[in-house]
């Protein structure tokens, strides 16, 4: 396993601080404006011919998608890039379509390939059902050979994972299958929106935006909404249990991978383990 | 444009259909599951101990659609349909079994969650027509070309669009386009793993509604709805999406009182009657409000609405 740095932010970096040949992804799950441009990668590169850059790229909504296929176009005639990542169908069909044997690798994004476990709750949605399908809603979406084929087919080498005990054994008929996997070692995402709740949150728009989802928000579980109650009500010992501690940056709710120790022994089917650089600064030490 | 109904039981259907609803959409109860369901919600919820439905409801609910012109969505739309490969067999013949049942009952069509539960379909060469979820997140016009290419005759768009971007949508030609009418939380459905509605026996309550206490770099605010970003309809825009081409308006409310979602239906049904009567919008949204005004009234006063410029589209990325 490669370890590689995940900056959701280009001024994130600090070039003095990256040793040489180092692997770093940058982008955003959720942010169209976290793409970096190809004088930020060049500047990137001139610090250090050998580093080796991976662009993740966000769901993109009709309004972006000119300015993400114009970015993307961009990128790859670059040269600059080693691998893009896909977090939208739409993005990697308009890719793949128009930059065959870019030689640039083509991985999907984990908005692409999640897992029922992610669900802080999933124990207790499969509680009654049997192992079987238990074992079922455990896999990712990519657990299906059908699905691999036709992404192969279209030009993708691996997948970014968010993995833990419970889906453990689907990374591995990935891998076996001939993928690279990816996996994020720290974070596990809970929820995507096209909704920037932290713009909307400190009332402020793109770009005035930039400045605040540098500094993710962490949200702890006071009071649920509940259906049944038609209102707010004190959430119960079991349920303070299950919820974690959410981490918000920009449009992309994050939580905390608890086997974060269990994945660092079983690195062998493991291309790249991806660390958060954001989540790893000081105020969000573990 | 029809009015696309979500139905629970033959007796929802029954109100349904005679609130106006040209098409239906159901899941049934059989399948590999005690508490979840291949139709994405658990097999009960709060206010019903039942919203899934067995074979012969199933038959006789579309019986009852057909004789009123209604077509039938069958729900597979259940996020995840994978499995390592030990045993993936016996659930991809369970899945097949649930979608072949539905076909043998008659259904119109089949809404499908996941690419691979479209090539197995495929793969067995059942034919019916597919309708690409919401919970495949479509957003943008290069994902309704890359699903009409794979063979998906509709696209079901997420909760949070703008009008102009529907409009760019709509020119893709070949796939029809269907838009949600009401309600949605703040996450993309098809990449949220916070689930709820599930067969839980806890109250996880809506996350997406639910308040936290919210810590930043410079302050700490507690009890604070930090996601409330519900929207809840979208009458004023009605007259755009019809102009526009979109094939479908989708109602949810599987979680809700029947009886909620039967003015609901009726109201957008009657909305769109009075636009194929050749209404201008304006007129056809204020005589189909009117008629249930009270009701209305009670959502309008939110300013919650779907489509138009407000603080929470604005935060649109």
């Amino acid at each position: 396993m490669k370890t590689a740095l995940f900056f959701r932010n280009f001024n994130e970096i600090e070039f003095s601080k990256l040793e040489k040949g180092s692997c770093v992804f940058i982008g955003n799950e959720g942010c169209i404006y976290k793409l970096p441009c190809k004088d930020e990668l060049q500047q990137l590169k001139k610090s250090d011919e050998t580093i080796e850059i991976h662009l993740i790229t966000p769901l993109v909504s009709q309004t972006n998608l000119q300015l993400a296929k114009d970015r993307i176009d961009e990128l790859i005639s670059s040269k600059l890039i080693a691998s893009i990542t896909f977090n939208d169908y739409g993005l990697f069909y308009y890719t793949a379509d128009n930059h065959k044997d870019s030689g640039v690798k083509y991985y999907l994004g984990r908005l692409l390939t999640k897992s029922f476990s992610e669900c802080p709750w999933s124990d207790h949605l499969n509680r009654n059902e049997d192992e079987h399908v238990q074992k079922y809603m455990n896999g990712f979406v990519m657990n299906d050979p059908r699905k691999i084929k036709l992404f192969q087919d279209m030009g993708v080498t691996g997948v970014h994972l968010s993995v833990n005990k419970k889906n453990i054994a689907g990374l591995n008929e990935i891998s076996e299958r001939g993928l690279d996997i990816i996996v994020h070692l720290d974070t596990i995402i809970g929820a995507a929106s096209r909704i920037c709740s932290q713009a909307q949150y400190h009332d402020v728009k793109y770009p005035d935006c930039k400045e605040k989802c540098e500094q993710p928000a962490v949200l702890k579980l006071s009071r649920l909404w509940s259906l049944k109650e038609d209102g707010y009500i004190e959430p119960s010992e079991e349920v303070k249990q299950v919820v974690p501690q959410y981490i918000v940056a920009g449009n992309i709710t994050y939580y905390r991978n608890p086997d974060y120790n269990f994945l660092i022994d079983r690195s062998d089917s493991i291309k790249y383990g991806i660390v958060d650089y954001t989540f790893n600064r000081p105020q969000f030490n573990r | 444009m029809k009015v696309k109904a979500p139905v629970i039981s033959l007796e929802s259907a029954e109100k349904m259909l005679g609130a106006g609803a040209g098409e239906i959409y159901l899941g049934a109860s059989f399948g590999a599951f005690k508490n979840i369901s291949y139709s994405a919600r658990g097999n009960s919820n709060s206010y019903n101990p039942q919203i899934t439905i067995d074979e012969s409801e199933l038959k006789e609910t579309i019986q009852l659609a057909h004789d009123n012109n209604a077509q039938v969505s069958f729900l597979s739309n259940l996020p995840q349909f994978s499995l390592p490969s030990s045993e993936r067999s016996r659930i991809e013949q369970n899945y097949i079994d649930y979608i072949q049942i539905g076909i043998n009952c008659g259904i119109d069509n089949v809404v499908i969650a996941d690419i691979g539960q479209y090539l197995l379909l495929r793969e067995h060469n059942i034919d019916i027509p597919c309708y690409a979820s919401v919970y495949l997140a479509t957003i943008n016009a290069e994902q309704v070309r890359f699903l009409k290419n794979l063979g998906f005759k509709r696209v079901t768009l997420e909760y949070h669009m703008l009008t102009d971007e529907i409009r760019e949508i709509c020119l893709v030609e070949g796939i029809d386009i269907e838009v949600f009418a009401n309600f949605g939380g703040t996450f993309l459905n098809g990449r949220c793993s916070l689930y709820h509605n599930m067969g839980e026996s806890l109250d996880l309550g809506f996350p997406c509604k639910s308040k936290y206490d919210v810590i930043t770099e410079s302050s700490v605010e507690q009890d604070y709805s930090f996601y409330d970003s519900n929207l809840y309809c979208s009458l004023c825009s009605i007259g755009k999406l019809y102009e526009m081409g979109v094939s479908t308006l989708k109602i949810t409310g599987r979680e809700i009182p029947i009886k909620v979602t039967e003015d609901i239906v009726r109201t957008y049904s009657k909305c769109v009657t009075y636009l194929e009567d050749q209404m201008d919008y304006m007129t056809a949204r204020n005589l189909a409000f009117s008629e249930c005004k009270e009701f209305w009234s009670k959502w309008c006063s939110k300013k919650r609405c779907k489509y138009m410029k407000s603080k929470v589209t604005n935060s649109y990325l």
